[in-house]
């Protein structure tokens, strides 16, 4: 199984380098087409499939932390918060910091969910899952605000919060690389762990986990990954939720393979999903990134909803 | 091996919890010659197995990897050993659930997760267990074959057991805590049960029967 | 449109009298309903800035009742809310008697039913439809002869453009996050064109959303960046890591003077003529 994800990987990665607004031949290259696929086709891939590995991952942890399966960056709020951030940047025109103030904003949110939804050091998953909805809803409606008060600039929120990998450069690429690294380092250690954690609190305190210890850093992880995400790609819908979802019924139960399944599952969709975004119209134009992931997953998680309804009432 | 009994409320769960460490509590107790309190989380694990009233599962794992997960603090943390795999594989025998290792956990029956998750706290392999109701639900060949497992190991271990079924602890334990409205009522071994006492504690009229050698327990409204 | 209103009654009342009077009425009502305020607008609500100075110039701006709150060409008058979202109270207490509104999808239909007034669409593609269109406007308003003088002035302004050596390709950036730029309907196109150069995206609409592959591709040989409401501080392209072997000139210019389709389009195509002529100096 591990193999067929790479092997998928592998194809959609190959996929992405050979397709694109401009044809190339990657055996015989001119200077321009040697540009094209180094300036620009080969770090938006790498973003792409950095971001998809970022979302898959902190949507597994996520649904640790929240022992919640329909639990992702959306249902935490930490998505929206970081999406409200990145719109006041637009709002008052400061596009180069648009990353920047996507962090900002998904950290302040994170904090004010871990606030809310702590008592005592103690993260409730209820009150967690509650306090993000609150607060998707709450900078929704910021976002809203924004979009009524500035009419000029509302295609250019509107089109930013659809998300793309337009904007990808190899400084990108190498930090959003880095903070995946150091996200999967920290979690490496845990595997069993999390897997203790599905049990209810008792039984997994009682074998030895620090279940309040361990979900604050799944959660620290999973909002660093999301926050980054988000600055550098705008608001990608369902990756979180489906790729963790589809390993699960592929057999990837215990984190041990989860984890690592769902960076590589994560990175081929988002890599197949933009090469779609960006080729299937005419002339070079793009459709936004998001479109794809939702409709596509979306369509796929209903069949696997209907067909393999008995495998997820398993889940709880 | 003791059996904690009183009726719904007393205190019984709430008692278990707090030996075990799941339960901030006042004063304090010693385990080992050691205070409780200064034995840090992972090594109270160590010490002491703990099967909660409700145990729930969110994650298709097969039943086999339930059972392993008691052996985490046995492991390295990253990863079972040989051994952890053996050791599963005998608590399940014992505790006949080893035709149920490859079946998903939560598509068993309510008896047979009971029965698992027995073996898997029986797998913590720890010097305390401390049950609360672990015969809930699980039919009566298996409630005297799992008792009398747990009588094997009672000189090693010490065990206690919240249980309902009087009749069935007095024929099976040796030793028992009464709890009624939250307080510790008495502590008695066998010998010393007064039929009076144990109608005070349940509030029901209880009698005692002796035939073949055998203690029976009647019981009747008052 | 008196007259022949006047020749198809003459008609239908030869061939089918009886079933035609009725017809004849309601049509005559009709025509009495719109012909009176046709002569004369007096209150006129201005939606798109763009034709505000226009009116100024036609002489007519004592008669604009209200603007949107974008627009700042005419001073101290009722702002009705902004050009997407105008507020309908506002604009019905004004009691207009004309809209003049950008495109249908601004000011739909079901939006015209609920204010009694005539509704002016103006959303002119190319400078010689600008001109149609404020010949169209004189003569709703009564100013046929300044109508014609502005035009006969803008022509001359073009007049000014100098013909280039050989034709600088374009590609004109709207929006820099995500990449948008200007295709075959924008107004950016005609400007463009008029002041001697060829915007290479060739796509049939307003704009569109399109790779920087293809930018790479294009190999303009003048990359334009509005900077304005819609397109607020850009990074300069010439620091875009994507562009790092994009050999163009990048021209900075402002949003309001190229992209909005009115009086000041003329004035950009002189301007944009004149910095491709700069840069075929060097």
């Amino acid at each position: 199984m591990r193999l067929i994800l790479l092997a998928a990987l592998a194809a959609a990665f190959v996929a992405a380098i050979s397709a694109g607004a401009v044809k190339i031949d990657l055996f015989n290259m001119s200077e321009i087409e040697r540009n094209i696929l180094f300036d620009v086709r080969l770090p938006r891939v790498v973003l792409a499939g950095l971001v998809g590995a970022a979302l898959a991952m902190s949507g597994v942890l996520f649904q640790y932390v929240m022992k919640n399966p329909l639990a992702d960056s959306f249902t935490t709020g930490v998505s929206a918060s970081s999406a409200m951030g990145a719109v006041i940047a637009i709002m008052l025109g400061l596009m180069p910091y648009i990353p920047l103030f996507a962090l900002a904003g998904g950290l302040a949110g994170l904090y004010l969910v871990y606030r809310i939804a702590s008592d005592r050091g103690r993260i409730q998953p209820i009150t967690m899952l509650l306090a993000g909805i609150v607060l998707s809803t709450f900078a929704s409606a910021t976002i809203s605000f924004m979009k009524f008060l500035s009419d000029d600039a509302v295609s250019s929120i509107i089109f930013w919060l659809m998300g793309g990998f337009q904007a990808a450069t190899v400084s990108k690429d190498l930090i959003l690389f880095g903070v995946i690294c150091l996200s999967f380092l920290v979690i490496r250690g845990d595997y069993l762990k999390l897997d203790i954690l599905c049990f209810d609190d008792t039984t997994a305190s009682s074998t030895g986990v620090d279940v309040h210890g361990l979900r604050k850093k799944l959660f620290f992880a999973a909002a660093l990954l999301t926050s980054f995400s988000v600055g550098y790609a705008g608001i990608i819908g369902f990756v979180g939720l489906i790729i963790p979802h589809i390993l699960r019924l592929g057999n990837f139960v215990k984190a041990s393979y989860l984890l690592p399944a769902s960076l590589t599952g994560g990175a081929a969709f988002m890599i197949a999903t933009d090469l779609i975004a960006r080729t299937i119209l005419q002339q070079g134009q793009e459709l936004p990134v998001g479109v794809i992931t939702s409709s596509i997953g979306g369509v796929f998680f209903l069949y696997l909803l209907i067909k393999r309804r008995k495998e997820l009432f398993y889940f709880n | 091996m003791v059996g904690v009994l009183g009726n719904n409320g007393s205190g019984k769960s709430t008692f278990l919890n707090v030996l075990s460490g799941q339960m901030d509590f006042a004063g304090g107790y010693r385990i080992g010659g050691r205070n409780f309190k200064e034995i840090s989380h992972p090594e109270s694990a160590r010490r002491i197995g703990f099967l909660p009233q409700e145990a729930a599962l969110n994650m298709p794992f097969d039943s086999f990897y339930v059972v392993l997960t008691g052996r985490f603090i046995h492991s390295d943390g990253q990863m079972y050993s040989e051994q952890d795999i053996s050791c599963t594989e005998e608590a399940m025998k014992r505790f006949d659930v080893y035709h149920l290792k490859d079946r998903l956990f939560n598509a068993l029956s309510g008896g047979e997760k009971q029965r698992v998750l027995l073996a898997r706290v029986m797998n913590m392999d720890t010097e305390i267990f401390l049950l609360d109701e672990p015969f809930s639900g699980i039919d009566i060949l298996h409630q005297i074959r799992i008792v009398e497992m747990l009588r094997q190991l009672r000189m090693e271990k010490i065990i206690m057991v919240v249980i309902h079924d009087l009749s069935f602890a007095v024929q099976h334990f040796s030793r028992f805590l009464f709890f009624r409205d939250g307080l510790l009522l008495y502590d008695m071994a066998r010998d010393e049960l007064d039929p009076e006492k144990l109608t005070d504690i349940f509030g029901v009229r209880v009698g005692f029967v002796e035939q073949d050698k055998r203690m029976f327990v009647y019981t009747e409204e008052i | 449109m008196i007259q022949k209103t006047e020749n198809r009654i003459k008609k239908t009342g030869r061939v089918k009298f009886g079933h035609s009077l009725i017809k004849i009425l309601f049509q005559g009502l009709l025509l009495c309903l719109m012909a009176l305020p046709a002569s004369a607008y007096e209150k006129i609500i201005v939606l798109y800035p763009a034709v505000s100075p226009m009116l100024i110039e036609l002489g007519v701006s004592d008669r604009v009742v209200g603007t949107t709150r974008s627009d700042h060409a005419i001073k101290d008058i009722v702002q009705v809310g902004s050009h997407l979202r105008p507020n309908i109270e506002l604009m019905n207490a004004l009691d207009p008697d004309l809209i003049i509104a950008g495109s249908r999808r601004a000011f739909p239909v079901n939006m015209k039913e609920r204010v009694k007034a005539d509704i002016f669409y103006y959303d002119p593609a190319t400078l010689d439809e600008i001109l149609v269109k404020i010949k169209k406007i004189g003569a709703m308003l009564g100013r046929e002869d300044k109508a014609e003088a502005l035009v006969a002035r803008l022509k001359s302004r073009l007049s000014e453009i100098t013909p280039l050596p050989h034709q600088p390709s374009v590609i004109y950036e709207v929006m820099a996050e995500p990449l948008r730029v200007a295709g075959n309907r924008s107004i950016v196109t005609s400007i463009v064109s008029a002041a001697g150069g060829k915007n290479l995206v060739s796509i049939d609409k307003k704009h569109a959303v399109i790779s920087t592959e293809k930018v790479l591709k294009l190999e303009p040989d003048f990359y334009i960046y509005q900077v304005g409401p819609m397109n607020k501080n850009p990074e300069p392209p010439g620091e875009r890591p994507f562009y790092r072997s994009l050999k163009s000139k990048y021209i900075r210019i402002n949003e309001l003077e190229f992209a909005r389709p009115g009086i000041n389009a003329f004035d950009a195509a002189v301007k944009l003529n004149r910095i491709f002529l700069g840069a075929g100096d060097e």
